[in-house]
Parts: C-alpha cells; sequence; structure tokens
C-alpha cells in the first residue's frame, strides 16, 4: 500500500523534472548553461519514473528499471561530457560576466 | 486517482516537455545546441516508455525503456564524434 503511494507520488515528480529541465532547453543562453539545465533534470525524471515503474510493478521487470536506472546515471555525464567537448572544439567558450532575464 | 490515472497525466506533461525541446532541436543556433536537444528528447523518451508502461499495466515496455536509453547513448558518442572529428568509422 505504501509502496503503490511512492510509486504514484514519483510518477507524478517526474514530469515536474522533465519539465525544468526542457525549459531551462529552451530559455538559458549558450549551449553549455543549456546542457547544465537539461542533463541532470532530464536524468533524475527519467530515474524516477522507472523507479516508479519497478515500485508499481515489483516483479522480474523492476530488475530491467533498476538496470535502466543504473546505465542512465553512468551514460547521461559521459554523454555530456562529449557533446561539451564538441561545442568546445568548436570554439564556443563559455560566456563570462553574463546576465540572465530581463536584468 | 489510480497509477494508470496519475501515468497518463504525466505522459501529456512530458510530450509537453519533448515538444519545448524540438523548439531547440529546430531553432538551436549552433550545431552542439541541437546535440543536447536530441540528448534531453532521447532521455524524456525513455522516461515516457516508463510512464506508458505503468499507464497500461504492460511491463514489456521497461525493456522497450532500457533498449532506448543504450541506443540514445551510442547515438549520442557517435554524433560527438562526428562533429569532432568529421568522420566516425576510421
Amino acid at each position: 500500500m505504501t509502496l503503490d503511494a511512492v510509486s504514484v507520488l514519483l510518477a507524478a515528480a517526474s514530469p515536474v523534472f522533465l519539465l525544468v529541465g526542457a525549459l531551462g532547453l529552451v530559455r538559458l543562453p549558450g549551449v553549455f548553461n543549456r546542457m547544465h539545465s537539461t542533463t541532470e533534470a532530464t536524468t533524475l525524471g527519467a530515474s524516477s519514473a522507472l523507479l516508479a515503474a519497478a515500485l508499481h510493478f515489483r516483479s522480474g521487470a523492476s530488475l530491467t528499471a533498476v538496470l535502466a536506472i543504473l546505465f542512465l546515471f553512468a551514460t547521461a555525464p559521459v554523454g555530456a561530457h562529449l557533446i561539451s567537448r564538441a561545442a568546445f572544439e568548436e570554439d564556443m567558450k563559455p560566456p563570462q560576466n553574463q546576465k540572465i532575464g530581463d536584468s | 486517482m489510480t497509477a494508470s490515472g496519475v501515468a497518463s497525466t504525466a505522459l501529456v506533461a512530458a510530450a509537453a516537455a519533448c515538444l519545448l525541446a524540438a523548439y531547440r532541436l529546430l531553432d538551436g543556433p549552433s550545431l552542439p545546441d541541437r546535440m543536447v536537444a536530441l540528448d534531453t528528447i532521447t532521455t524524456t523518451i525513455v522516461a515516457v516508455s516508463a510512464l506508458y508502461s505503468i499507464a497500461t499495466d504492460r511491463e514489456f515496455y521497461l525493456l522497450v525503456s532500457l533498449v532506448l536509453g543504450i541506443i540514445g547513448f551510442v547515438s549520442t558518442v557517435a554524433v560527438a564524434k562526428f562533429v569532432e572529428e568529421g568522420d566516425i568509422i576510421e
């Protein structure tokens, strides 16, 4: 019963993470700021959705979901590092003294 | 509200996140911007598949999300290598 409640809570929390990450992707300036916003937020969103599914089924499929979470946590930083290295090679330096918003 | 109802509502919000990332994919001024948007869409679709497995009560879609995560990582590595060096297979 409690595990079902936790599962529903995680399923409700995951699109919040996804939306915050996508909002940062649209609003922030520059590649590095956008990557900073999306990498962690979408990883957390996908992991909470997978954890909700694992708690929902509580069978052999839960192991698949936990494996997918471990895989996401291992590969998301590697992928972000590769993208940022490619952006840096393209002479896109991180901005200095930037201002965000209407100020 | 049942678990499948919450998951169905979450699917709508995740689709909205996918659309926001698609805006950056189409509009993004540089190639790395589009790479970041594609990576975001891939991870979002992993979450969509997991939520869909809750909404329809089918365990099969968890395997789909695992495989999509693997394919997404490999495609990110391939595109990053293509942007950096110009070719993928030496």
